[in-house]
């Protein structure tokens, strides 16, 4: 593809596609299977135990935190919640991107080096430092009673619990107790039981139970592992809260109710009633929705000159406006997809062709005229993320909806790809590609002819700045595709045609499914985890909203559960 | 603390007195016992301008019509006179070209990711979303040559996102889970390698902090090795653990590369431009980091440094023409206003990517500069006790080609590789070259095959051999 291919997907894997839940037996060319997502390492539970109950991907047993959720999770243990200033990781290193995941909690790419770890070194000495300087800290943990062995080991348990996510077992509390005659003579300002706790508190917070979400439950059952309440407790808090458990979650795991049902459901309803809830999935949605790609964002003001200067940033805000208004007020999927409506401040109002009147810098929702846009995939952001500074993207375009609503796997296209041209004067921008891609016999055509262009070219109408447009520079547009959704081929004449027909394919609300399962599991996609898609697409198809998607995700077995492994 | 060095000049580094007494020690010339031989990776994205494969006036290359020598006439004119300096230490090679390997589907990929590898994507992987299918040169470096374990340095200027995931050159081995996660502030460099104790070269509070530090330690490896012993663990999740616990490293009280005071508050306070756009600001922090670069070789702290510049297409870096801001450097090197094939040109666009691979080379130079501010204990420049290597992923702009990869190398490891010339490798046309430069590069460092001979298998499979042609 060489240098055309700047610009594609993180994670994307352009042009040479398929197959969608149906597209099954294609040309060389497209391979794979919608939603195949690849071999998870086997499904249900290895060879030597009875079959699983269920299908459940592999999922790491050490989730490492992110630096944001390592800043929450530390606010939360010094009592400062409210202190979003207090931020320890400011040293840490970035975390690498993984290009095939678009959430942040890539628990493949999260790991520890020696230099992260230098760093986590020094901010846990200075938490212990904080921990011993605030009286309520010491006072709240330290018990005040007994002998300074006795308060000590009260300390380790009660905190260590907290720090660790779960109870520490004797032997555990004995080797944190190992540092007492250290720590009490080694800080001259702290000497005695708060220098033991100070070194202490530095150990809890480089512990390896601390940094990683570490998953000890190993009872088999069904040929799966159950977790266990702590397990679980944390496994829900980091996903709905970006942080660790609450006292009411904690309590849940001590008492078991977590393991049950209704124990579970009760939980999973207060949080994601909690406005953490919608700040994590008011950002998951907006990635799971393509905000990856608005970092490249820029009309050329040449061309565009009443575009804001700004438009990257604001398409984002605009984003997540829809995705959090959605969240917020039982949106369903089919809304994000359908409903004629914007989110716009006065500075992206008329590329809607809206007066700015009454608008401030806030997003508000506004009608459209249903005419005219539909939903998401007619928004200025999707639109002008998936263009070129000068022209309509519509392989992009076409592409996104291949990939993010129909989850097709576009394969790799083979060795190098042209440039495409520059529309002459007398030739629109979809004949220009179309010559390039479409011609008769080609790699380029099995793929682009008939899963990619399609999708993009109805949207033809919406300029590189996401306005409505009548001609393409003097010449005439031509919108009308055939596209294959779901193994049938149809016939739409623009793109509100395409995205009617898009919302009623069972197929898109379980590609939707797939987005939520990945984050809900914390990896890509695999093939084993087919079944939670399930769960959670056949909500989106019933027009459950979104909330009640999530929930179905979290109260399924496939996340209380954790694959076997094979013995090594 | 290595203690073959002393410093020379730049950066305020200094050398405590109680190991002085060892520099004065004299060996005849460099030896690779006491004067281990190094390789700093210096990532440039987009190709350069050039006319290689491409109608475009010729920018990069020096002239050698006249023969392969660098003379200050063939290099006048063109990027590399930006090193004319070290014209005599410098190896220029043309004819480097890295394998087509088509599943990369993708040139920046292909280029970023095979270049420390020599290997095409892990399977299933591909574009924006691949990963490398087994460890790179630098990491195989530091795995088997670095002193106590100690990973080697990895530092990123750019947006810690973008094509590829922004960082993308290094790696521990295949897939995602080995992916490297680069150091961006050049500061947390510096406290990496001088292993916690933050310089303040207080010998007492180093050795309190050493005592803490290691009773810590011993408790966290015991931790992560019950963690390590329990059943059913899956090999990504052993993995991690195993590197964890390599993470875990006891303080040494007696590293004594610390910087002074300034040097340290000077490096902490110029750390901002590592997560920038402004070209100026990235380049201003790639300097610090080849600062810290040099320090760590100055030190023994490693015998490898990857810096990479710029995501995978090095696509939201905006350099400066003058006091005008350019384009973004992956719009410019595609001469138009588009990550993709279809925009606005860009006015004289080759005449900014040449002056962006100017800004490549004044950076390298720095780190020349650097390098060569270090004596070794024979008195000679640790420049010359090793390879510096700046490189790019591919070969020139649009088309952003496979072939003739700038690389350029300066120093000799010791005098192992031939100087002051302009050589285009053998063999070529379609076929690869780059893999043998890689196991060329790394014997040069010290490393080894299967066989326990000096190392040319590296990669792929089927990538055998060096380039003898650049020997001594």
């Amino acid at each position: 593809m060489g240098w055309l291919k700047g610009a594609w997907r993180r994670g994307g894997k352009p042009l040479f596609v398929v197959s969608g839940l149906a597209a099954a037996q294609l040309a060389w060319a497209c391979t794979g299977s919608i939603g195949d997502g690849g071999d998870g390492a086997g499904a249900g539970g290895p060879g030597d135990t009875e079959p699983a109950a269920f299908e459940i991907g592999s999922t790491t047993r050490f989730a490492r935190m992110t630096h944001e959720q390592y800043d929450r999770t530390v606010r939360v243990l010094l009592g400062r919640t409210e202190d979003e200033t207090l931020r320890f990781s400011d040293t840490f290193r970035a975390d690498a991107g993984d290009g095939n995941y678009d959430y942040d909690n890539a628990t493949l790419v999260l790991g520890v080096d020696q230099g992260l770890h230098r760093a986590y070194e020094q901010a846990a000495a200075a938490i212990a430092e904080f921990f011993v300087e605030d009286p309520d800290l010491l006072a709240r943990w330290v018990p005040t009673e007994g002998s300074d062995e006795d308060r000590v080991r009260g300390f380790i348990r009660d905190y260590g619990e907290r720090v660790h996510r779960r109870p520490l077992t004797e032997a555990q509390v004995d080797e944190y107790f190992s540092l007492f005659t250290l720590g009490s003579t080694t800080y001259d300002e702290h000497p005695g039981v708060t220098g033991a706790v100070r070194l202490i508190t530095e150990a809890l917070f480089t512990s390896p139970h601390f940094l990683y979400r570490t998953e000890m439950a190993t009872d088999v059952e069904d040929g799966v592992i159950s977790l266990d309440g702590w397990d679980i407790a944390s496994r829900l808090s980091f996903a709905l809260w970006n942080e660790m458990p609450d006292d009411d979650l904690f309590a849940a795991a001590r008492d078991g109710s977590l393991e049950a049902a209704a124990g579970l459901g009760a939980q999973v309803e207060r949080m994601l009633g909690d406005d953490r809830a919608v700040t994590v999935f008011t950002r998951v949605l907006s990635q799971a929705m393509g905000v990856y790609r608005y970092g490249n964002i820029g009309p050329n003001p040449a061309l565009f000159p009443d575009v804001p200067d700004d438009l990257s940033a604001l398409a984002i805000d605009e984003l997540a406006a829809m995705m959090r208004d959605a969240f917020v007020n039982g949106g369903t999927y089919r809304d994000i997809l359908l409903e004629p409506r914007a989110f716009v401040n006065d500075q992206t109002a008329p590329l809607y062709g809206l007066d700015t009147a009454s608008l401030t810098s806030e997003f508000e929702p506004v009608s459209l005229p249903a005419a005219e846009r539909r939903g998401l995939l007619t928004s200025v952001g999707f639109l002008t993320s998936n263009s070129s500074s000068a022209n309509p993207d519509p392989i992009h375009r076409g592409l996104f909806i291949a990939q993010r609503l129909l989850c097709i796997d576009v394969s790799a296209p083979p060795g190098e790809i042209p440039p495409l041209p520059t529309p002459e004067p007398d030739q629109t921008n979809r004949e220009a590609i179309e010559i390039v891609t479409e011609q008769p016999n080609t790699n380029c055509a099995n793929c682009h002819q008939r899963y990619i262009n399609p999708f993009g070219f109805p949207f033809e109408n919406f300029d590189a700045a996401g306005s409505i447009r009548e001609d393409d520079r003097g010449n005439e547009l031509d919108l009308a595709t055939s596209p294959e959704i779901d193994g049938e081929t149809i016939t739409v004449g623009d793109s509100l045609e395409l995205i009617d027909e898009l919302a009623e394919r069972e197929v898109v609300y379980e590609c939707f499914g797939q987005l939520l399962t990945s984050y809900l599991m914390g990896r890509p996609y695999v093939r084993q985890d087919a079944q939670l898609r399930q769960v959670i697409g056949d909500r989106a198809y019933a027009n459950r909203n979104v909330v009640e998607l999530v929930t179905g995700g979290l109260v399924s077995p496939q996340f209380t559960h954790r694959r076997l492994e094979e013995e090594l | 603390m290595n203690r073959r060095l002393v410093l020379k000049g730049a950066f305020g580094a200094t050398l405590a007195l109680p190991l002085l007494e060892s520099f004065r020690a004299k060996t005849a010339k460099a030896d690779p016992e006491t004067n281990p031989p190094y390789a700093i990776f210096f990532r440039q994205a987009n190709g350069v301008q050039q006319t290689r494969h491409i109608d475009e006036p010729e920018r990069f290359w020096p002239r050698y019509e006249n023969g392969p020598d660098l003379t200050v006439d063939a290099m006048s004119g063109r990027t590399v006179d930006e090193l004319v300096d070290y014209r005599d230490r410098l190896l220029v090679l043309g004819n480097v070209n890295l394998d087509g390997f088509p599943d990369y589907a993708d040139g920046h990929a292909r280029g970023a990711i095979q270049a420390l590898t020599a290997r095409g994507p892990a399977p299933g992987t591909s574009a924006g979303g691949a990963m490398a299918d087994g460890e790179s040169l630098d990491w195989r470096i530091g795995r088997e040559l670095n002193p106590n374990g100690n990973e080697p340095l990895y530092m990123y200027a750019g947006r810690n996102s973008g094509w590829l995931g922004g960082a993308c050159i290094s790696w521990r081995g295949s897939g995602a889970a080995n992916k490297r996660s680069p150091i961006h502030d050049p500061y947390n460099g510096y406290l990496t390698l001088v292993g916690g104790n933050d310089g303040q070269n207080n010998q007492a509070l180093a050795e309190a902090l050493a005592e803490r530090r290691e009773s810590i330690n011993d408790l966290l490896r015991e931790q992560t090795q019950a963690l390590m012993a329990m059943p059913r663990l899956s090999q990504d999740d052993r993995d991690k653990l195993d590197q964890h616990f390599a993470s875990i490293r006891d303080i040494e009280t007696t590293l004594s590369c610390n910087l002074d005071e300034a040097a340290r508050a000077a490096l902490e306070g110029q750390s901002m431009g590592y997560d920038s756009t402004d070209g100026n600001e990235v380049l201003a922090a790639t300097r610090l980091h080849m600062q810290v670069a040099a320090l760590a070789i100055a030190c023994g702290y490693t015998r490898a440094v990857a810096i990479q510049v710029g995501s995978g297409n090095d696509g939201s870096t905006r350099y400066w023409d003058g006091s005008e801001q350019m384009e973004n450097f992956h719009f410019v090197s595609h001469r138009i206003l588009s990550h993709g094939g279809n925009g606005t040109p860009i006015a004289n666009a080759d005449e900014l990517h040449h002056k962006v691979d100017r800004q490549f080379a004044q950076t390298f130079k720095y780190l020349l500069d650097q390098l060569d501010s270090y004596q070794t204990v024979d008195g000679g420049s640790l420049l010359d006790a090793g390879l510096s290597i700046w490189y790019n992923d591919m070969g020139n702009g649009p088309p952003h080609g496979r072939r003739d990869a700038p690389y350029i190398i300066a120093g000799s490891a010791g005098g192992q590789l031939r100087q002051g010339q302009m050589i285009d490798l053998t063999g070529g046309g379609e076929d690869r070259t780059h893999d043998r430069l890689l196991n060329t590069i790394g014997a040069a460092v010290g490393l080894k095959n299967g066989a326990g001979d000096p190392l040319d298998d590296f990669g792929i499979a089927g990538a055998r051999g060096r380039c003898d042609e650049i020997l001594v």
